[in-house]
């Protein structure tokens, strides 16, 4: 940067956000196994998006005389169906490119929640502590100590199958995570000089907390919640292919695997190719997140 | 008078008891003054600075005394009117630079954001928007040329960790010198500068305070910054002034054992044959403080006198004051 080109960028607001997002990018560009995970997650969010025009076929649309027939590269397989048929004769593929919608919804909306009402309760414990504090944190352990799949297949048996249901279920404990991450970040933070130069400029509890740490804590938040959105995911599609998850005339990977369940001999790629699904998704997702971890990090920020 | 401390106690509650922190302290600034405070670790003189702020950490508070600042009672107001002080009546200046920026904002921002919390700077509208930015942007970049930082446009965006600890202390005392205070609290603002950079700060704040008038108040343990910087100086000991008086005086002519103790403890390079004397035992337990004076157990002229009583300051020379029982 000039002389000149300082002077430029303090006079315009919006080239310093120009900057910032110039500089995130040069910095996210070094990690190219992060960048290849976000380019497929953008291909992933994209399919989700405009399934119906993608889709060849209609997901649900049942055709007896194409059954079980195996993708177009394997003898028998027609170019009609790409990625051949379940035994119903539904198009693997178009049911894949609609069971992206689930699969995404359910990571974003799950972790969206959680992140939210974690960061708002950890936020309020580590700041104040006290009896709010010991409260949470007590009801945080203890729901730390039940394994996340049978909580969650505990809380789905109760409310029984359904979207909404699903988000109940995962966010119920997932949240948690999140209020123990923030509260232990606000808690150390709180230790340093800032916080007390912040105070002593005039700041207000509630701005040291908005203006002042959470921008100091949000990269961890973030990198946490890309993690566990994999494992949001993951955990619906057990959930769908134990057949307590979404219902099953929406189209999703874990009820596609777990329809290919009784054909895996025969017929391998009803349940392999929506497992792949799930399996690049989620990598995709875990690959970025750790290329944000190292880029969001302010105390590695180097030129 | 700018500032007026009386009687000032801060104590924490700890699972051996009370420790007493500050322990009556008497104290008053004029007006475009520098007062020194000085005394070892433990002698309660960053408390002394935090209390005047009001910002006392937790669980310690201000039991008694008052904190008169323009002949306000500031121990009577509002935490809302507390805030509205803070960083623009009274500013300070924290001991090390490094932690006291925030890591995630650019310097020059975080200048500017001293100038926004107190809306110092108004703005005017133009078409939709204001601005507001740019005039504060603008007033930055003369603080931080006004604080010695060399390309004010260069460094604007640059992060904490980017400058040196030198810089970063004149980039924190141009956000304290954001709202134009009267008052600037210093607590040891060079201790964690090189001996070259100490120089150069102090220099500053000496600069500061011929050029705007501003009152500082200048905590530390190194007498000789004290010494050099500072009109007048008030010596701490276990949370109580033990002697205070023009700077001169009290570094010519010491009343009390103790000042006389800290000169001599001070190594002298003009004069290497003669020994550095150190002050004998540690300052005593702030939870059972001994009767009387509380440097007697230290003290090489201490009498019987000294163990059961209480002694008021005592003048010995104009605005030059000592409590000490062998004044009386």
């Amino acid at each position: 940067m000039t002389l000149s080109e300082g002077k430029e960028i303090l006079r315009d607001s919006s080239r310093l956000w120009w900057q910032n997002t110039k500089d995130f990018w040069r910095r996210f560009r070094k990690h190219p196994l992060a960048v290849l995970g976000l380019v497929i997650l953008i291909i992933y969010i994209l399919m989700a998006i405009f399934a119906p025009f993608i889709a060849p076929h209609d997901p649900n649309k049942q055709s007896i005389s194409n059954r079980l027939l195996p993708p177009m590269a394997f003898e028998g397989g027609t170019s009609e169906y790409p990625l051949g048929t379940d035994y119903l004769g539904r198009d693997i593929l178009s049911r894949i490119i609609y069971g992206s919608r689930v699969s995404l919804l359910v990571g974003v909306i799950s972790i969206a929640i959680s992140v939210f009402v974690g960061f708002v309760l950890g936020a309020i414990a580590g700041y104040y502590r006290g009896f709010f504090d010991t409260v949470l944190s007590r009801f945080s352990e203890l729901l730390m100590a039940f394994p996340f799949l049978i909580f969650t297949i505990f809380v789905m048996a109760i409310l029984g199958p359904g979207f909404w249901n699903l988000i109940v279920a995962l966010t119920f404990k997932a949240w948690v995570e999140f209020f123990r991450l923030v509260r232990g970040e606000i808690m150390s933070e709180m230790t340093k000089e800032y916080i007390e130069a912040a105070r002593a400029l005039g700041r207000s509890s509630k701005e040291i907390i908005t203006l002042e740490i959470v921008p100091n804590i949000f990269h961890s938040v973030l990198v946490l919640a890309t993690l566990r959105m994999g494992y949001m995911i993951i955990t619906e599609a057990s959930l769908s292919f134990l057949g307590i998850g979404v219902p099953p005339r929406i189209p999703a990977w874990g009820t596609m695997v777990a329809d290919g369940r009784d054909y895996i001999l025969n017929a391998w790629w009803i349940s392999t190719l929506p497992g792949l699904a799930i399996v690049i998704l989620v990598l995709s997702i875990n690959l970025f997140g750790e290329g944000l971890r190292d880029v969001l990090d302010p105390r590695l920020k180097k030129d | 008078m700018l500032l007026d401390v009386k009687d000032l106690r801060v104590q924490f509650p700890s699972s051996r008891g009370l420790v007493k922190a500050v322990n009556g302290l008497t104290l008053s600034a004029n007006k475009g003054e520098i007062l020194g405070i000085v005394g070892e670790s433990g002698s309660g003189k960053s408390m002394s600075l935090l209390s005047m702020l009001r910002l006392v950490p937790k669980p310690g508070e201000i039991v008694s005394g008052e904190i008169n600042f323009n002949g306000d009672n500031l121990l009577k107001k509002s935490d809302r009117e507390m805030r509205m002080l803070r960083g623009k009546d009274i500013s300070m200046v924290f001991q090390d630079p490094m932690t006291t920026l925030n890591p995630v904002f650019p310097v020059g921002e975080q200048i500017r954001e001293a100038l926004r919390i107190h809306g110092l700077i108004k703005g005017e509208r133009k078409w939709f928007f204001s601005d507001r930015k740019d005039r504060e942007r603008e007033r930055v970049l003369e603080l931080m040329a006004e604080v010695g930082i060399p390309s004010p446009d260069l460094r604007y965006l640059e992060y904490p960790h980017q400058f040196s600890g030198g810089m970063q202390q004149r980039a924190l005392i141009a956000i304290a010198l954001a709202g134009e205070p009267q008052l600037l609290l210093a607590d040891e603002p060079t201790t964690a500068l090189d001996v070259t950079i100490q120089a150069q700060i102090l220099e500053l704040l000496n600069r500061i305070n011929e050029e705007h008038g501003t009152t500082i108040i200048l905590v530390t343990h190194d007498l000789g910054v004290a010494a050099e910087f500072t009109h007048r100086m008030v010596v701490m000991y276990a949370g109580l002034v033990l002697e205070q008086g023009p700077t001169r005086t009290l570094v010519e002519e010491p009343a009390h054992p103790y000042t006389q103790g800290l000169l001599n403890s001070i190594p002298r390079i003009e004069d290497r044959r003669k020994k550095i004397e150190a002050i004998p035992g540690t300052v005593p337990d702030l939870i059972n403080m001994p009767p009387g004076c509380p440097f007697h157990q230290r003290c090489k002229y201490a009498k019987r006198e000294c163990i059961g009583t209480e002694l008021e300051m005592i003048e010995v020379d104009k605005g030059h004051q000592v409590r000490c029982i062998l004044y009386t």
